[in-house]
């Protein structure tokens, strides 16, 4: 398993499939017992090892699979493809973009006026993303048909792949998969507590796999991996910043996320008993697979571990490496924890 | 080598206008084995001569083949800390399309980074749907402030660095197709020539400078002092929503084109053999400025007869240029039957210079 590879992958929220097998296979020759759910969730369940001692709370871990994308709407006689938005995709990143369109990731691009051509009036606009196509290359609508369905998936293409910054990690997709790169670390550990990961489907169109994933486990405790806009730049005020690249996960104090008060706070006391940094803010309006597992059922005790990301929606997101490993610490150290009988407070 | 493989290596190449230097040593490197000489010039063209094959009875004139090898980019107009880099522009960057792009920084080292602009909150234009300008824009390396400092300082150059993309078919996506492809096209005719007999001089030039205001042009014209010029330049492309008689269709083959900045009797003669060798051609109508070397060329000392082959293109100056490799091969091989049918004799005459 590497993240280069998860971050390679192509998944849309809807069509999560490369994400789900690749998962399936890193986990097929392990001790953890693999399941997809009625909407496509990988339900992974983590035993623990026998004669341990206490039963724990039943714990739950996702990270979701999906990114944003889009979905073609017709092919345009010139051989062209029109599409929509799926889930956050940033508009203003979208024109001069490589894409990849279908199972088999044809390559594309997302070109548009040039600036030769252009009004005054236009030239001052974001253009509108329903005047926008995807260039595949195609002589003509009938060409096209051979390679490309209507409803087929698009996803930014990964990074060209120069970059080698000690300590940045950069691309599409960061926010899930690096949630999901974290997930699979966790399981390949040998800890005395039983819990359950969960890859989820279609966070990014609606929390939707989330909702019914906690439904089926019925956690008492449930731990959301995602990333946490960063504005760490320069222009932007310090009280405007959000959260800082390398200043280590993000703990939430929202009041509309689902964060369980208690929960996020000892996680903080975990945090710093074992040194690690994090940082905490204030952001009510994201939207967070905490918010509908919260309140699934008869209720969850829910939190998010952040990870500062630049850029999100963009094909070149970032975050820090230094802020991944803390919170992989932060989650092993909790889950040592709870394996402990250590109870949370009301 | 084939027309991909070059325009691959031409193309991922970082060279913004007045910056030209690694694209010059790679046009020589790959022009060299077809030429008799080849030399750089003090603005930084490279001029290929290749001498007569077979006599046309008079003296040779000189025809110049010119391709402009610069690129659009950027200019670190400030090192910032945390990473961050302010730029201004070297030549016509669309904002619209900036955003999210990936650019190498030319520094002590290559340093890669992101172009990103603050939220629209905090700039002076703060409505959503506007996009950035200048001063909202930035370049995030990742690197630390003294890394960066170590590494990068004002007055570096900056070049997008998107894949350069197979698409479907002969068509390709990247960026600085514009003009790299028509340096292609420069060598599939040189290679031909090689195996072929001609009666005039030839003066292949990857020009510098063409993208902020033909500069290269005006020196190597004066030095070369040809009968004939032809400008190799991209056009416009055809794209939904544009009108048809404004574009060139990719595929179609090479764009012959028509106005003030171009020579009748030689366009006539490019059709000619465009139909002599069933090289599929189309027009392209320039009523002014042709945005290309040849205007430059042709008031160039006493004037020059000039011409203007253009390469179809689509959103020209992105990091996204489409071209089709059928096209750029068409027009090597009709540069090559030009210039290998042409007799001395014409040259002259539509110099207007009687030997």
């Amino acid at each position: 398993m590497s993240l280069s590879e998860l971050l390679r992958l192509t998944g849309a929220s809807g069509d999560e499939e490369q994400v789900r097998a690749y998962i399936c296979r890193a986990l097929q020759a392990t001790d953890v017992d693999v399941a997809v759910d009625n909407i496509g969730n990988l339900i992974a369940t983590k035993n623990a090892p026998p004669g341990t001692p206490m039963p724990t709370p039943r714990i739950m871990l996702t990270a979701h699979m999906d990114e944003p994308g889009m979905i073609i709407t017709s092919i345009h006689s010139s051989g062209m493809l029109t599409f929509k938005p799926i889930g956050a995709l940033d508009a203003a990143t979208l024109l001069g973009s490589h894409v990849l369109v279908g199972d088999k990731g044809i390559p594309g691009v997302i070109g548009g006026k040039p600036i030769h051509r252009l009004q005054e009036s236009e030239r001052r606009n974001i253009p509108r993303m329903d005047s926008m196509m995807i260039d595949i290359g195609a002589a003509d609508e009938k060409d096209a048909a051979t390679l490309i369905n209507i409803g087929d998936y698009a996803v930014f293409a990964p990074a060209s792949g120069s970059w080698n910054l000690a300590g940045t990690l950069h691309g599409k997709a960061l926010p899930s998969r690096v949630g999901c790169a974290m997930l699979l670390k966790v399981l390949a550990l040998e800890l005395p507590v039983a819990f359950t990961a969960v890859f989820t489907v279609q966070k990014e169109v609606g929390l939707r796999g989330a909702q019914v994933a906690a439904y089926r486990i019925n956690p008492d405790i449930a731990l959301v991996l995602d990333a946490h806009p960063a504005q760490d730049f320069p222009g932007v005020d310090a009280h405007h910043q959000e959260a800082m690249l390398g200043a280590g996960p993000v703990l939430n104090a929202g009041d509309n996320l689902g964060m369980d008060v208690p929960l996020t706070s000892w996680l903080a006391r975990v945090a710093a008993t074992a040194g690690i940094p994090v940082q905490w803010q204030a952001k009510p309006q994201l939207k967070r697979e905490t918010s509908v597992m919260h309140t699934t059922r008869t209720g969850t005790r829910t939190a998010t571990l952040g990870l500062p990301c630049r850029y999100l929606g963009s094909p070149y997101q970032m975050m820090s490496q230094s802020d991944i490993d803390y919170a992989q610490q932060l989650i092993t150290d909790a889950l040592m924890r709870l394996a402990k009988g250590e109870s949370l407070p009301c | 080598m084939d027309t991909w493989h070059a325009l691959q290596q031409l193309a991922t190449t970082g060279g913004p206008s007045g910056y030209e230097s690694p694209v010059a040593r790679l046009v020589t490197q790959m022009w060299q084995p077809y030429v008799d000489v080849i030399r750089t010039d003090a603005l930084g063209n490279v001029i290929a001569h290749k001498q007569p094959t077979r006599s046309g009875g008079i003296p040779a004139p000189a025809v110049m083949l010119a391709t402009h090898m610069d690129e659009i980019g950027l200019m670190v107009a400030q090192v910032e800390e945390n990473g961050f880099l302010r730029v201004v522009a070297m030549g016509g960057i669309d904002l619209r399309q900036i955003c999210g792009k990936e650019v190498t920084v030319h520094g002590k080292t290559a340093v890669a980074g992101i172009v990103q602009a603050v939220p629209a909150p905090f700039r002076d234009d703060k409505e959503p749907d506007h996009i950035p300008t200048w001063p909202d824009l930035f370049i995030d390396t990742g690197l630390s402030t003294e890394e960066l400092r170590q590494k990068v300082q004002v007055g570096d150059v900056v070049t997008f660095s998107p894949p350069c993309k197979r698409l479907h078919g002969d068509r390709v996506a990247g960026k600085s197709f514009d003009n790299r492809a028509c340096i292609v096209s420069s060598l599939v005719c040189l290679q031909r020539l090689a195996r072929v007999s001609h009666a005039v001089h030839v003066h292949a030039v990857a020009t510098v400078q063409e993208e902020v205001g033909l500069r290269g042009a005006i020196t190597s014209t004066f030095s070369i002092a040809p009968q004939l010029a032809i400008a190799i330049d991209v056009g416009h492309g055809d794209t939904p929503g544009q009108p048809e008689h404004d574009t060139i269709t990719l595929g179609k083959g090479p764009a012959i084109s028509l106005g003030p900045n171009i020579h009748r009797g030689v366009r006539d003669r490019l059709i000619a053999v465009a139909k002599q060798e069933q090289i599929a051609w189309q027009n392209e109508i320039l009523p002014g400025h042709s945005g290309t070397d040849a205007w430059a060329m042709q008031v160039s000392q006493a004037g020059v007869p000039t011409a203007v082959i253009s390469l179809p293109l689509r959103y020209m100056h992105s990091t996204v240029e489409c071209v089709d490799l059928a096209d750029i091969a068409a027009i090597g091989r009709l540069l090559a039957h030009f210039l290998a049918d042409l007799e001395p004799e014409e040259v002259w005459r539509w110099a207007n210079v009687s030997v």
